[in-house]
């Protein structure tokens, strides 16, 4: 149970956004396996104050994987090397004793670095303001049941609806795409009666938000998909596709 | 003894003579609602884009009040702490949302709903507060279906329910184990609309640390971006607080690491009243702790139990293996103590039946605090893709963390702290006692009475936010004229040297504990002394430690960096002196009511079978209290009279 | 120039992705009139026969043509643009880069796509200078063209991969050529929103050896004409 590693860390570290920033090292000794991966910095970050130096900034909250408040790169790989896992989540247990781990924030123009660790994503709501809602004032909703929705069309909406706005998908992509975050919500309302509605508005304000943003486009890497914590499918780019084509022959 | 000891005695808390009114409309209970929207006064169209409305949070609650109020028109700014208003902790809930669709012909009704949340809070809610809430609950599930909500269905297309703890009808609507994720994604969604319609000014990175009063009413907040440091100040016509709960005074809990009372407790500081802070729910079904560097806990839904069976071993000398210990070696002991209700008991009630058994001595593993939550049965019953279709997420999720797979071996469980019935005290209207200051949601008290039903914290918080508040503060607009403000006002200028005044103090103590180490010793003095089971003495012996800890965080602190960039530590450290201060009120509100009721389990106070025994003569009352700068708060009371319920007491058996 | 620059980045994947398959096309079509050269006797007499059949055409032998370069310099314009685009969207670089590996379909070949296309694409330069534009020799078949003169390309050929060099730089530029098909096919189908379980499966999986089996194929000839020299 209360086995322990040893650890080398080569941990990003940058004022602001202004500053230019650069690797510090750390060691870290008789890490319990059990905790996670931000257990490990806390510790981390316990030590520093008390040796007087500032704490590494990482952000986080639900500490459950749902939030989408945490992520950074390990050694290269978005959340970690652990597939569908934040890295609130990702346990020391899967890492060896004696591992050099750099950590970096995600990185892409869109996503500022405000410090150390710590993205803002707030390019991300620009994209849902760009279209990601279904048109509906608060109590102009019919009975839940008059709308019928198929047990396997509402799964895959919700396979969809599933994303947690980490940006792992832009860390990850070699273009800093962030074209599974868009077309995941894309797909999700085009995959529902009550969002098909707008979907030829929807598609073609939201993909150029996402330009507009500074986000690269997609070029098939796939990378997005094998970090996502969700496991989103880039079969919702091709939807996404498939819908501006639509948009536009129409 | 000290001073505080001293102090404690009942004939010291200070009760104001005045009783509070809670401004509930006349009439039979299922009008008073319908009757207050016909009679209030409105606000003309024209009018409403000349409000300017600041709403705090963006969670459940306050998403979708900023959603609905700047559909109606209104200027809404709205503030969050994290980089997206999608972040806030509403995305954690897991298992569902009541409503009294009755879509199942299982006997549910508006009625139903709300005589189970009342019994369920045991009878320390306002009557018709939850009459409304379960009247309004319907039309929550119809507005997130038009949002695109993807919940559960059937394979005729129409939705499906699921049942929870408290109730014997099945009429929870759930969107696989993430439904706070995708209501709270509705929310933000029509949210964005409105931000897109430059209807919502949207603040991210920033947090509420002051209120403002000018001529007894909420005019303005004081704000401190956490990205630069800055302290700004916005002005508006009311406030609409939706910061949600404080279960975080405990340290560890299911609660996410930023969820703090620092909003709400500025705002108590400023004169609202605190009501009944020591209703703290605990959830029976957590992932035990696993050791001293654990951070938070992660809570298992309650819909697990639908299908999974709490047992622990017979003897506690019963040291095999769970595969090894056959039936008759198990007690299935909710099922045996409460054959009724069985496995789905409310959570107070399950919670403490943990607790005893883990007391016993026949809790699990090297700490002895946790017990079994068995899926074997239901998965020979079911199948396990059946049950991988309900619970998939959550049984990743369970291995992700404890590396065990509970398709082959039992999961491991035991309570956490959760949500916090109490909060700021509110009126009929949602309004605090101070003017325009409206609070919704976990922040507010108002529902829930002494415990909280399961799917119930996602049904309140949309509640208030879609279809109360815009009812509410029309009528409060339409009833006050004011008077445009500035925010060069003397008020404001005090309230932000204070603010940077406090900053500065707390980074100049240099001393050497961590705010993690304080953090984590007021925690376990809570959880021990505060915690599921309280005594007179528990209690005192807190309100004397606290105290402690308190001179400990404002002569020793440790805190690096400084106050003008994104600094977590010191953000940590202002809500940390404020859970100080109210878990010393929520030790001093545990005292004063010398009754159990609901979470609230004094253990002097029970029956001979271990049920709360309340005191309906004595504390059938909302505490509520007022804080006094450098005293003991004074303690107002609003008499909760049932008019339409009869308080009996509750039983699952 | 400003509409094309504001055409979406998933409209530009779009037209990339529909010159790409029909360059691909091309490349098949292009292969199979290759066979000729090993066909005929004397050798390159079906060879020189195809190439005048092409020519005969005409005019629309030259639409054909400027059509392809068209489509060449379409898929080249929009792919360089959309890299300069991409590579502004990450301003500070990752120290350490990775392959996640799992469902991830990033390659060595997904990552250099730029870098083998700008290969590829001086590649055709060279190639259509070395051959379409290069010395215009003739030669006489009695079956062919009425036995008038046609252009003696096979002859062409025999020349130029007798060098070593251009042997090995058409080995180089065939091998990265490979690389760019093994992501560009099944890549293709993704951009234009064609994605189905099965079909992408398959379609993924023989993206590398389609693209390996076209180069390898055009790759026999300069090591064949090399080869009986």
């Amino acid at each position: 149970m209360s086995k322990s590693i040893n650890l080398k860390l080569q941990v990003w570290r940058q004022e602001n956004e202004e500053t230019s920033g650069d690797f510090h090292y750390y060691s870290m000794n008789e890490v319990p396996v059990d905790i996670s991966f931000l257990e490990m910095l806390d510790i981390l970050n316990e030590n520093l104050t008390k040796e007087g130096v500032e704490p590494v900034s990482f952000d986080s909250d639900c500490r459950e994987g749902i939030c989408g408040t945490c992520g950074f790169v390990i050694n290269g790989i978005a959340h970690g090397p652990q597939a569908k896992t934040t890295v609130c989540q990702l346990h020391m247990r899967h890492f060896n004793d004696g591992d050099t781990l750099v950590i970096e924030p995600f990185r892409a123009t869109p996503f500022k670095i405000v410090r150390d660790l710590v993205v803002d994503r707030g390019s991300f709501d620009k994209i849902i303001q760009a279209g990601g809602y279904v048109s509906i004032n608060t109590g102009n909703g019919p009975d839940a049941n008059s709308i019928l929705i198929g047990k396997d069309d509402a799964e895959e909406a919700f396979d969809s609806a599933a994303c947690i706005g980490c940006g792992a998908c832009v860390a990850s992509c070699p273009n800093a795409s962030a074209a599974l975050f868009t077309s995941a919500k894309i797909s999700h309302l085009l995959q529902l009666p009550q969002g098909k509605v707008e979907e030829r508005a929807r598609v073609k304000s939201m993909v150029d938000k996402m330009d507009e943003e500074g986000f690269g486009a997609c070029s098939n890497h796939g990378e997005c998909e094998a970090v996502c914590p969700k496991g989103i499918s880039i079969k919702n780019i091709a939807n996404m596709r498939r819908s501006l084509i639509k948009s536009i022959v129409k | 003894m000290s001073i505080l000891k001293a102090a404690l005695p009942e004939k010291d808390i200070v009760t104001h003579v005045t009783k509070l009114d809670g401004k509930t409309p006349g009439g039979d209970l299922h009008d008073k609602w319908s009757k207050y929207k016909s009679e209030m006064k409105l606000v003309n169209p024209a009018n409403k884009r000349k409000y300017n409305i600041l709403v705090v949070g963006t969670g459940l609650a306050g998403g979708s009040a900023s959603a609905t109020l700047a559909e109606l028109g209104y200027n809404v700014k709205t503030f969050c702490i994290q980089d997206t208003p999608r972040r806030a902790h509403s995305i954690a809930a897991q298992g569902g949302i009541n409503a009294a669709k009755n879509y199942q012909n299982d006997g549910d009704s508006v009625q139903r709903l709300f005589m189970d949340t009342i019994k369920g809070g045991d009878y320390r809610a306002r009557e018709a507060n939850v009459y409304r809430l379960a009247e309004v609950s319907t039309n929550i599930i119809d507005q997130c279906v038009a949002q695109g909500v993807p919940f559960a269905r059937d394979y005729g297309g129409l939705l499906t329910n699921r049942s929870f703890g408290g109730a014997q009808v099945s009429r929870t609507f759930y969107a696989r184990g993430q439904t706070g994720q995708q209501l709270l994604l509705g929310a933000y969604s029509s949210m964005m609309r409105q931000v897109a319609k430059k209807q919502i000014e949207l603040y991210t990175n920033k947090e509420m640390l002051d209120l403002i009063i000018i001529d007894g009413k909420a005019r303005g907040i004081v704000v401190r971006d956490l990205k630069t440091g800055k302290i700004e100040t916005h002005t508006g016509e009311a406030v609409v607080l939706c910061s949600g709960g404080y279960g975080n005074v405990f340290f560890l809990s299911t609660n996410g690491k930023n969820s703090n009372a620092t909003a709400a407790w500025r705002c108590h500081k400023k004169g609202a009243f605190m009501a009944n802070p020591c209703f703290t729910q605990i959830h029976p079904t957590c992932i035990p702790a696993s050791g001293e560097y654990q951070s938070k806990l992660t809570l298992m839904s309650e819909s697990l139990r639908n299908d999974g069976r709490v047992w622990v071993p017979k003897s506690e000398d019963d040291k095999r293996p769970s595969d090894e210990i056959p039936d008759s070696d198990r007690d299935y002991f909710l099922e045996r103590m409460y054959p009724a209700y069985g496995n789905l008991v409310p959570r107070d009630v399950g919670s403490r039946a943990i607790k005893r058994v883990c007391d016993e001595g026949r809790g699990l593993g090297a700490t002895g605090r946790a017990v079994y939550l068995d899926f074997a049965s239901a998965i020979d019953r079911l199948g396990k893709k059946n049950i991988s279709d309900k619970y998939g997420n959550l049984f990743d999720m369970y291995e992700t963390i404890t590396g065990e797979s509970p398709y082959n071996m039992p999961m491991r469980i035991y309570p956490a702290i959760h949500y916090t019935m109490g909060g700021l005290w509110v009126d009929y209207d949602c309004m605090s006692n101070i003017p325009g200051l409206f609070v919704l949601g976990e922040a507010n008290f108002s529902d829930h009475g002494a415990n909280r039903l399961g799917a119930s914290a996602l049904m309140q918080g949309l509640a208030d936010g879609y279809f109360v508040i815009p009812y509410t503060i029309g009528n409060y607009l339409a009833n006050n004229s004011m008077d445009a403000v500035s925010d060069t006002a003397e008020e404001f200028k005090e309230s932000v040297d204070e603010v940077k005044k406090k900053n500065d103090s707390l980074l100049k103590i240099n001393g050497s504990s961590t705010v993690l180490e304080l953090h984590r010793e007021l925690g376990a003095v809570m959880w021990d002394l505060v915690g599921m089971a309280r005594t007179k003495e528990s209690l005192a012996d807190a309100l004397e430690k606290i105290p402690q800890i308190k001179d400990k965080f404002w002569n020793d602190l440790n805190l690096m960096g400084g106050g003008d960039n994104l600094n977590k530590s010191l953000e940590n450290a202002a809500r940390l002196a404020d859970f100080l201060e109210l878990g010393e009120l929520m030790a001093m509100d545990a005292y004063d009511r010398e009754e159990s009721c609901g979470a609230h389990f004094r253990e002097e106070y029970q029956t001979s079978e271990g049920e709360p025994l309340r005191n309906d003569e004595k504390f059938a009352y909302v505490s509520a209290w007022e804080y006094v700068p450098n005293s003991t708060s004074i303690l107002h009371k609003e008499d909760l009279d049932y008019e339409f319920v009869e308080m009996t007491q509750r039983n699952y058996k | 120039m400003t509409s094309f620059i504001k055409v979406s980045s998933v409209l530009k994947k779009i037209i990339i992705a529909v010159t790409g398959i029909s360059l691909f096309l091309f490349l098949i079509v292009h292969l199979l009139g290759n066979i000729t050269i090993f066909t005929g006797s004397p050798p390159g007499r079906d060879f020189n026969a195809y190439a005048h059949f092409l020519e005969s055409f005409g005019i629309l032998f030259t639409i054909a043509e400027l059509g392809l370069l068209g489509f060449f310099g379409l898929h080249i314009i929009t792919a360089l643009y959309t890299n300069l685009v991409n590579f502004k969207s990450r301003k500070s670089r990752y120290a350490v880069s990775s392959f996640a590996g799992g469902k991830s379909k990033k390659t060595v070949a997904s990552t250099s796509m730029v870098i083998t296309g700008v290969v590829v694409m001086a590649f055709l330069i060279w190639h259509v200078l070395q051959f379409r534009l290069g010395p215009y020799y003739e030669t006489i078949y009695s079956s062919v063209n009425n036995g008038e003169p046609v252009r003696d390309l096979y002859r062409l050929i025999t020349e130029e991969f007798s060098s070593i060099w251009v042997v090995l730089g058409y080995t180089i530029s065939l091998t990265l050529l490979s690389l760019h098909l093994g992501h560009g096919f099944w890549s293709s189908f993704q951009s234009l929103g064609i994605y189905g379980k099965t079909f992408t499966r398959i379609t993924y999986s023989v993206s590398y050896l389609l693209g390996l089996i076209i180069s390898l194929g055009f790759l026999v000839i300069p090591l064949y004409i090399f080869w009986i020299n």
